[in-house]
């Protein structure tokens, strides 16, 4: 039963709860802004990327998805956003397993070390990178950008997974044992099911953290390797036109589904 | 020729097995940490087909002996044999050996039915004979109609019906069970209780079964180990137990009993004389094992086997009972019983219990004279 407290304030008059109503409409505006000027402009019918658009048309929408130049760079984000994730999903899930049911020293400090990439300045990273891959000569490359995104990726597998885990009850496992069960068996038709949800939200925050990263990728993608935002940040610059703000719909429309499927996930989980 | 001499080599081997105890635990010790020792020194052997019970206090190594025969812990030293065979070190999904556990510890994403089915799965065992074998288990625990809900919906008691048909249906040779019934009411606990038994009647499997509950042992087992402190004090069939404890821990942890503290004044070898601490009141009492004159003793007399009345005895029988002065304590109503908390010679708590219609006239402060037959006592040597 939810109790509910009542008590006289300022914003329960009139003019406190108009005052109060303004001030929340203010701040929710602001939270949208860059939605509201990126969506009617991806729709635009201009020639330049202004706002407000002079009139609504799909043209921007057709010309990008027949672009070499959007739909490569769309190929690239897809692909090396899966291989990123599918990287870190596996190798987060596997250490947060072992960080969550390991018995040994140093397992907090260990687990902070995983947590590093979200702690370390993105740029820092990037420079690390830049220069350790010019020289294995990843830079430009598929691979390289696959391992520097799994790396980014991992720590949100890690923790969603390992939080999943800590709720999960381990003597599970020891029925699963007893009822014949062998040690891959149980993790199949036991752990794998139950901490799913978990897997899945990391895999998803991962996929995002991949497809909209654009500093690491900037770093790396070398002369002609470009993701989705890369060719973004470079094109704003250069060619004013509204297909920078089509892409940036779609990317939206991505990030949202995505989103959406994590929270879902995450309510089912925690029933 | 041949077939005959073959029949009688079988025979002789299966009678040889049958003979031979399912389960035998030899030497086994257990430390978690190097120092302490969960269990010590474990000598028992379990027949087949009986209802064999761990009891014992909290800590006492219970559950430590049932994960040592499940395979989930290693014995530091010892053997232990299923079957004829040493069983260290093979894993647990090797050993064949059912495990109810005390929370139920059911698969949350699987149905009743996929629960009970489970290890039939892992044994690949083929479709049509699954779903029969499943089936008939849940007739046995009373659960059919129940075989396609949720975990999440099936009640406490429910819950551990179907932990107690996914641990039978793959008809392992030992079922294990740690306090199963730990979770549940009062009533339902006693439901249940009903339900292993007949389970266990039905199916002539063999259980081992832990509980720190006295009651639910007495009533379920064949034979009992009583546990303290990692090591097990005796082995014996409930009445046994009950009757003719073998040491003062045993003869406090099973049913109620008083005790008093003595010293052996006097007397022969079986019976002797001894001298109630605080007063001068000498008792008889019964004693086994090697015992010496001035030794300290414990005396250990059950509230239902004393008589009380508020005035002495008119014919008194000195060889065959004894009788002390007490004061009452307190006096409480038990439903069916009334229950008199006494001192006698300075040590409180001593408990009888009256039957509801034989009240006494006695209040609280007052006089009363406590009567048992000697035989019914049971003295141990404090050490
Ligand atoms: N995994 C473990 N690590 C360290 N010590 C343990 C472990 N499991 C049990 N012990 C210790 O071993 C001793 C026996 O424990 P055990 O669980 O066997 O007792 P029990 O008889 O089952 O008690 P209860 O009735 O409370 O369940 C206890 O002192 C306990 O602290
Ligand atoms: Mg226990």
């Amino acid at each position: 039963m939810k109790r509910r407290v009542s008590s006289y304030s300022f914003f329960s008059s009139s003019f406190g709860r108009l005052l109060l109503g303004l001030y929340s409409s203010l701040v929710l505006a602001y939270l949208l802004l860059p939605l509201m000027v990126i969506i009617p402009m991806g729709f635009s019918s201009g020639k330049y990327l202004t706002f407000p658009p002079p009139g609504f048309s799909v043209q921007y929408v057709q010309e990008v998805v027949h672009s070499p130049q959007w739909t490569s760079a769309i190929w690239n984000s897809i692909t090396v956003g899966v291989a990123a994730t599918v990287l870190s999903t596996l190798f987060g899930t596997m250490a947060a397993i072992g960080l969550v049911w390991g018995r040994f020293r140093g397992r907090l400090l260990l687990f902070g070390f995983f947590l590093l990439p979200l702690l370390v300045p993105v740029v820092v990273s990037a420079t690390g990178l830049y220069l350790l891959f010019a020289k294995l000569g990843l830079l430009g490359t598929f691979l390289g950008m696959v391992l520097a995104h799994a790396m980014l990726g991992a720590p949100f597998v890690v923790m969603v997974v390992s939080a999943t885990l800590t709720g999960y009850d381990r003597r599970l496992i020891n029925a699963a044992f007893s009822l014949g069960a062998h040690p891959w068996g149980a993790f199949r038709t036991v752990t794998l099911p139950i901490i799913a949800p978990g897997v899945v939200s990391g895999a998803l925050l991962s996929f995002m953290t991949s497809f909209d990263e654009v500093v690491v990728a900037l770093f790396l993608s070398g002369s002609d390797y470009r993701t989705v935002p890369v060719l973004m940040f470079q094109g704003i610059r250069f060619e004013l036109d509204p297909s920078i703000a089509a892409v940036g719909t779609l990317l939206l429309a991505v990030s949202l589904l995505a989103m959406i499927t994590a929270e879902l996930l995450r309510r089912r989980a925690r029933r | 020729m041949l077939a005959f001499q073959t029949i009688w080599i079988s025979e002789n081997f299966e009678k040889q097995l049958k003979d031979q105890a399912l389960v035998q635990f030899r030497g086994i010790s257990k430390s978690f940490d190097g120092a302490a020792y969960a269990v010590r020194d474990l000598n028992l052997s379990v027949e087949r087909g009986e209802f064999f019970t761990l009891l014992g206090p909290s800590g006492s190594g219970k559950t430590t002996t049932l994960m040592l025969l499940a395979g989930f812990e290693s014995p530091t030293t010892g053997e232990i044999f299923l079957d004829g065979k040493n069983i260290v070190g093979v894993p647990p999904y090797h050993r064949n050996i059912g495990v109810v556990f005390q929370h139920y510890a059911l698969f949350p994403h699987l149905s009743v039915f996929e629960n009970i089915a489970y290890p039939l799965r892992m044994r690949g065992v083929p479709r049509g004979e699954l779903s029969s074998r499943v089936g008939k288990i849940l007739e046995v625990v009373e659960l059919d109609g129940l075989e396609s809900r949720a975990t999440s919906e099936i009640s406490g008691g429910q819950a551990q019906r179907v932990a107690l048909a996914r641990a039978l249906v793959f008809e392992p040779p030992v079922v294990l069970m740690d306090e199963p019934l730990g979770a549940l009411d009062k009533r339902l606990r006693e439901t249940l209780q009903e339900e292993i038994r007949r389970v266990h009647r039905e199916l002539s499997t063999t259980v081992i079964y832990v509980t720190h509950d006295q009651s639910e042992a007495l009533f379920l087992s064949d034979r009992i180990a009583l546990f303290r402190e990692g090591v097990v004090e005796q082995i014996d069939s409930p009445n046994g137990l009950y009757c003719s404890p073998k040491t003062s821990f045993a003869a406090g942890f099973i049913g109620e009993n008083n005790s008093l503290e003595g010293k052996i004044v006097s007397g022969s070898n079986q019976v002797v004389q001894i001298k109630i601490h605080g007063s001068d009141q000498i008792v008889h009492v019964p004693i086994c094992g090697a015992h010496r004159h001035g030794a300290e003793v414990t005396l250990c007399i059950r509230p239902e086997y004393i008589t009380a009345s508020p005035s002495q005895s008119e014919s008194p029988q000195a060889h065959r009972e004894n009788e002390v002065r007490g004061y009452v304590q307190s006096v409480t109503f038990h439903g069916d019983h009334w229950r008199y908390c006494t001192v006698i010679s300075q040590q409180e708590n001593q408990r009888i219990t009256v039957p509801l219609r034989e009240k006494l006239s006695v209040k609280e402060g007052e006089m009363l004279f406590l009567r048992w037959e000697i035989s019914s006592g049971d003295g141990f040597v404090v050490d």
